[in-house]
């Protein structure tokens, strides 16, 4: 078989990724208690649905194998910006997802203040800003505004966090 | 008529409403300005913001964001090379080799008028459309529904995208997240995988934000060594005097540029056909009709009036299925639905019966006629300066905020920190459909869509007594399912074609 071209080797990829999500969709709905006494019950669609997936996933392999075997695709990557992931900086994608798992680990340990100044922080080193002064002005007043905007204004929940609680400077800022 | 003065004066009458036209305008063409973030991010972002407000207010707010984010996604285009908007591709062609001869202010006036002009003819279509059609709509139960939710499905998985495959997985995935919480019927859990917290389900702004902005922020982030929003394509030497749109230019653009408007409020009338194709066809039907088209794409303010129109066109005639059926036709109505849900009105063709949600559409309609004119306005005296502003802002300060923005606004759904671990997880998802052609847009309308279509699905079934046979021997529900599949296998056989084309060197 000759060599694989970049699109047939990203959709095979896309295929497997269809066959897992639909495999453990198709799991869960089937943990779905069933009602004997009905044709189409709670689990009816999801499982369908999941199944369906599986299904046309393996079709686009199908589809992509049968189009670079008929030569149909050959100059198709070039054209292309955003497609597949050769070009993508895993560090920078990685980078932005850990920033806001900081922020929800810290939303749980010290609250909503401290997550938010410390995600901010961290977002600032991620886009590439190493200057000191705005990395610690930007955190610190962005930090304000939103406290003041989203707890004060919009009165939203704002629970102490568990291992400090920073209660009182929360609410001196939000005014609640 | 009568109904729309009445709405007028119910807007008029409402001060916060008034404000948030405004506001709604303003904060669109900025969203819109801003290469990479589209009136979706801008709306997903500000949705729990409109919680606090009034139904009119918000509506208002959200409605207008929408349409004047397709016109804010010209002023990148022109200015930048980059549209800010999938909608603003077209103008790029003639406004940005028009912003290099020192023509910019020209090119950003030529797309205020025609997003104008295309704008108050979707309007029009929208307004005297959506109250004929749901007269007909009104009789249907819960098998023709059924249909149409599948029609919707199949039709906006099969145009939205390249592939015809992808996109009804892209419906499929946006329908299987929807699944996630309590049966509507009988309150089982289902796929749930055990947390109790998602027996509620998945709230839509934590998925709107994941898809729509944490996965553009961390495209930015890969960007940000390449490009920088600052590389106008304004030549140092402006000329003032090529400043202005002139009274000869805009007539010989008016023809087209009615055109241009009925061809994108049809597009915008078919469930998933958005402004993106809308501007293109434009664009290719203008330029082959033009007795030069050899200068369109050299820079002439006729490129810039057909898809502008075009693309602006959508917005109205989009909301028709929404106000007729219930059924969204782009993703912006899609997250109205949610907004008139919040406010405990619902969406489909009795929203003209009730007289509180009559005079609120027709109050919505109002606020849609007035955010044209305000969003015009801005961008005809403002453009060229709202462009040069967001110039100077750098990306490596401006997505960390819109980050922590988009988390806030995934926590203050519900108070819930799961919200944001969701808001991040289809961020991912989001990412990985972009850079795999999967329709983020499908995903949407159909999470959106999904329960009630499960709900007629399984409504019809009980009054059936001939099984799944119900869905093709009723002749209207057969109708639609033909149309839907009828429409799946065209784009699917065009596909064919047009790669057998590229292959044969065509």
């Amino acid at each position: 078989m000759a060599e694989m071209t970049y699109r047939t080797k990203v959709e095979l990829g896309v295929t497997v990724a269809c066959l897992v999500i639909g495999g453990f969709l198709t799991y869960e709905a089937l943990q779905i208690p069933a009602e004997h006494e009905e044709l189409i019950g709670s689990r009816t669609v999801p499982l369908f649905i999941a199944v369906l997936i599986m299904a046309l996933g393996v079709l686009i392999s199908v589809v992509t194998m049968f189009e670079e075997k008929n030569g149909e695709d050959e100059d198709e990557i070039p054209a292309e910006d955003e497609y597949g992931f050769a070009d993508s900086d895993v560090i920078r994608v990685f980078q932005v997802i850990g920033c806001g798992v900081a922020y929800i680990a810290m939303f749980w340990a010290f609250g909503y203040l401290i997550s938010t100044l410390i995600a901010l922080f961290l977002m600032l080193l991620a886009f590439g800003n190493r200057r000191w002064r705005p990395l610690i002005l930007m955190p610190l007043i962005g930090t304000v505004v939103y406290e003041f905007v989203f707890m004060g204004l919009m009165g939203l929940y704002d629970p102490a966090g568990a291992l400090v609680d920073l209660s009182a400077l929360s609410s001196l800022i939000s005014g609640n | 008529m009568l109904d729309l003065i009445a709405g007028f004066t119910n807007l008029f009458s409402d001060l916060q409403a008034l404000f948030f036209v405004f506001f709604g305008a303003f904060i669109g063409i900025v969203f819109g300005a801003l290469p990479g973030l589209t009136a979706s991010a801008a709306i997903a972002m500000l949705l729990p913001l409109s919680f606090h407000l009034g139904p009119l207010p918000a509506l208002a707010f959200l409605y207008v964001i929408g349409k004047s984010g397709r016109y804010g996604g010209s002023i990148a285009a022109i200015l930048f090379n980059t549209p800010g908007t999938t909608a603003s591709a077209a103008t790029m062609l003639d406004g940005y080799p028009m912003s290099q001869r020192g023509e910019s202010g020209k090119a950003l006036k030529t797309a205020a008028v025609a997003s104008m002009v295309g704008d108050y003819t979707g309007e029009l279509i929208l307004i005297f459309g959506a109250v004929f059609v749901a007269s007909y709509t009104k009789t249907f139960g819960p098998t023709e529904y059924f249909s149409i939710y599948v029609m919707a499905f199949v039709v906006i998985g099969s145009v939205v995208g390249k592939s015809v495959i992808k996109g009804i997985i892209s419906t499929l995935f946006g329908a299987i997240a929807a699944m996630v919480g309590l049966d509507i019927i009988n309150n089982t859990p289902r796929l749930t995988m055990g947390f109790n917290e998602l027996e509620e389900g998945l709230a839509l702004v934590p998925l709107l934000i994941g898809v729509f902005v944490i996965s553009e922020i961390i495209i930015q982030a890969e960007k940000l060594a390449k490009s920088h929003l600052s590389e106008m394509g304004e030549t140092e030497e402006r000329r003032p005097d090529a400043d202005h749109l002139t009274w000869a230019e805009f007539k010989r653009c008016v023809p087209l540029m009615i055109r241009s408007s009925l061809i994108g409020s049809f597009i915008g009338m078919m469930p998933g056909l958005g402004s993106s194709v809308a501007c293109f066809v434009a664009y290719g039907e203008e330029k082959r009709r033009s007795e030069e088209p050899e200068k369109w794409g050299t820079g002439i303010v006729e490129g810039i009036a057909a898809p502008e129109s075009a693309n602006n066109a959508v917005s109205g005639p989009s909301m028709i299925p929404l106000l007729s059926l219930g059924i969204p036709g782009s993703t912006i109505a899609a997250i109205l639905i949610g907004v008139f849900l919040i406010h405990g009105i619902q969406v489909g063709p009795q929203i003209f019966d009730n007289p509180f949600s009559r005079e609120l559409i027709y109050s919505l309609f109002a606020a849609g006629l007035l955010g044209i004119a305000a969003y015009g306005a801005m961008g005809y005296f403002l453009g060229p300066h709202i462009g040069r502003l967001i110039a100077l802002l750098p990306t490596k300060y401006l997505y960390p905020f819109i980050f922590l923005t988009a988390v806030a606004a995934s926590y203050s759904t519900r108070a819930s920190v799961l919200d944001v671990a969701v808001a991040l997880i289809f961020g991912v998802i989001g990412y990985g459909m972009r850079r795999t052609e999967f329709s983020a847009a499908a995903f949407v309308i159909a999470f959106v869509l999904a329960k009630n279509m499960e709900e007629a699905f399984r409504q019809a079934l009980l009054l059936s007594d001939n099984g799944l046979m119900i869905f093709v021997t009723e002749p209207v529900s057969a109708a639609f399912l033909a149309v839907g599949f009828s429409i799946m296998i065209w784009r699917s056989i065009s596909h064919m074609r047009h790669k057998k084309r590229q292959k044969n060197g065509g």
